[in-house]
């Protein structure tokens, strides 16, 4: 009684930080589900799946993942997205650095291009579609790595210069003069001053392209069609196309992907929030 | 002697690898921006001008380009099409309710984290869904949304409040009347944790001392939000608006993935009919026309957030 008694009492006195944490757990908890979900999914086979949906599986069947990573194909996919995606993120990050130090820190009568390439931050993918399906027949590019390597790079060089440029922009000016002083041209000054103190910049301006260039389906879908250079999101929506009944390999295909997303997400989780609020800040 | 104050002396070049006249080459500004400039121009400039081009013209996408029709491409899109009509709607309802729904949510839940312990851990669970393949999160949503196997129905049928109202009959997807909304949902699912992250930060910033003054003349909670925290954190507000802007008019994955513009033309976005228009019925004059408007609409829409952005 007594315990009960005080036990009302605790709750009367914090009742908003009681509540404060009941709603709060309870939307995690609806964001968290269909993760949640996908894993037990992923160890029931077709019928308990059907059955009993929220339930623990109650024999574990591990098969799922080996049949869905065989059959989807998943370690080729896999490969050819780390493969597309590091090195354009590479690619990226090598060409805005230059660019977006000279922009912000030197005048020149270049310097008119920097809105023009930022603007095109805007610019939905799905514009982009017919014209470099075009340029990649042209330039005979279609269906190989580097037909997606340099669009994906394009794509995401002017949000590295955004993230970059709002670094450089905040230096202070000395640092380069003392440099200047001791003869170092421009270009030494970016390597050796600015980029090594730029570290968490240039961290969040790959971060950021790694994970949506990890993600990107739509130019994927109409610049590939040989299933050896799939990416993971076409290798995901090709196999869920042809095994849509197949629950249970469905959801492992999913849980494959997730785990390898949780284990991305593990190393790039600090520099990608680093990266989406510089963007926020400092527009 | 390394003489640290200076790393740039005459023996110590640490960059003597690159010899003086390469060294000036790459310290020249245009020679820094040239690769960027490059890809802009053959990746982004370019296509945008052939967009242009084309959507003056008659296309099937393979053959040479040959037939100047002029505006005809347009008028015909504003005259006479009905699916561009519907998926330009659609396009803004979708953009007004990753707005109410996203950034409101993401007020709500940036205000619950604010005293709790574990911040960054809530932040980083919002923001998995927006890590996941769009494709994934429409597969996973596409089978919550399926009748018998979903959770959705499944759950409603569990409520009796609900199953009396009929909830658990609904087909969520294969009803025109509300696929739209489950859409919606599966898209706020995925972006909202973003908004979470942009506001808390700025809800952070905020200076304490007006909640305190705030505190002092008897404000309520309505009025603190609409006094002291919406004023304070404009500026992110409207980034958020923008981004609710970019990332519907990116849309097109998930309703790939979901609906395929399904049932009827209920599900039709702007970014989906460029694609049916371009790759399945090989009309590039009507898909390049449709796609320069879905540019100037979404160049339109961010760059009158900015200016209000700017006005403070």
């Amino acid at each position: 009684m007594s315990i009960n008694r005080s036990f009302i009492k605790i709750i009367r006195k914090n009742y908003p930080r009681v509540i404060q944490y009941s709603v709060l757990i309870f939307i995690t908890a609806l964001f968290l589900y269909p993760f949640i979900w996908i894993f037990i999914s992923s160890l029931k086979d077709k019928g308990s799946i059907l059955a009993n949906p929220w339930g623990l599986p109650v024999k574990l069947f591990y098969s799922n993942y080996v049949q869905a990573w065989v059959q989807g194909n998943l370690g080729r996919g896999i490969f050819n997205s780390l493969f597309v995606t590091c090195i354009s993120v590479g690619i990226t990050i090598v060409v805005a650095c230059p660019a977006a130090y000279y922009f912000t820190r030197v005048t020149f009568k270049g310097k008119f291009l920097y809105y023009p390439i930022l603007m095109s931050m805007v610019i939905p993918t799905t514009v982009l579609l017919i014209p470099l399906s075009f340029l990649g027949r042209k330039l005979n590019i279609l269906d190989s790595y580097s037909g997606l390597i340099f669009p994906y790079a394009a794509l995401y060089i002017p949000l590295g210069i955004f993230i970059l440029s709002n670094f450089f922009a905040s230096l202070p000016e000395s640092l380069e003069e003392a440099a200047f002083l001791d003869g170092a041209s421009r270009f030494q000054t970016l390597i050796h001053i600015i980029l090594p103190i730029s570290k968490p910049a240039v961290f969040s301006a790959m971060a950021l392209p790694f994970i949506f260039i990890w993600n990107e389906f739509t130019l994927a879908l109409v610049l590939v069609t040989d299933p050896s250079i799939f990416t993971i999101p076409l290798a995901i929506k090709s196999f869920a196309g042809s095994y849509s009944y197949e629950y249970n390999l469905v959801f492992a295909a999913l849980g494959i992907v997730n785990l390898f997303l949780f284990f991305i997400l593990i190393f790039l989780q600090r520099h990608f929030v680093r990266g989406i609020l510089s963007g926020a800040f400092k527009y | 002697m390394k003489d640290k104050s200076s790393p740039f002396g005459k023996k110590e070049t640490r960059m003597s690898f690159l010899s003086e006249g390469f060294n000036q080459f790459l310290s020249n500004p245009y020679v820094g921006i040239s690769p960027t400039v490059f890809m802009f121009a053959l990746f982004l400039l370019f296509p945008v001008v052939f967009v242009f081009f084309i959507s003056v013209h008659n296309w099937d996408g393979l053959g040479p380009i040959t037939q100047f029709v002029g505006l005809k491409n347009y008028l015909d899109l504003f005259m006479k099409d009905k699916l561009f009509k519907i998926s330009f709607l659609n396009t803004i309802i979708l953009i007004v309710g990753a707005i109410l729904i996203q950034v409101t949510l993401g007020m709500l839940l940036a205000h619950l984290i604010r005293g709790v312990k574990g911040k960054a851990i809530f932040r980083v669970i919002f923001l998995l869904p927006l890590a996941m393949p769009t494709v994934c999160a429409g597969i996973v949503w596409n089978m919550i949304y399926t009748p018998g196997v979903g959770l959705l129905t499944l759950l409603f049928k569990k409520i009796p409040l609900l199953s009396i109202l009929g909830l658990n009959k609904i087909i969520w997807l294969g009803n025109p009347r509300t696929a739209l909304f489950s859409l919606l949902i599966a898209y706020s699912w995925q972006y909202t944790g973003l908004y979470v992250v942009i506001i808390f930060a700025a809800l952070q910033g905020i200076d304490p001392s007006f909640y305190e003054v705030a505190d002092l003349e008897g404000a309520n909670w309505l009025k603190k939000l609409i006094y002291v925290t919406l004023p304070s954190i404009k500026r992110q507000l409207f980034i958020c608006f923008m981004l609710c802007v970019v990332f519907t008019a990116n849309l097109f994955p998930l309703v790939y993935t979901m609906t395929m513009g399904g049932p009827g033309n209920s599900t039709e976005i702007l970014g989906l009919t460029v694609y049916k228009y371009g790759f399945r019925f090989f009309n590039m004059g009507s898909a390049t026309a449709m796609s320069v408007i879905l540019m100037f609409f979404v160049i339109l829409a961010t760059t009158g957030f900015t200016t209000l952005l700017k006005e403070k």
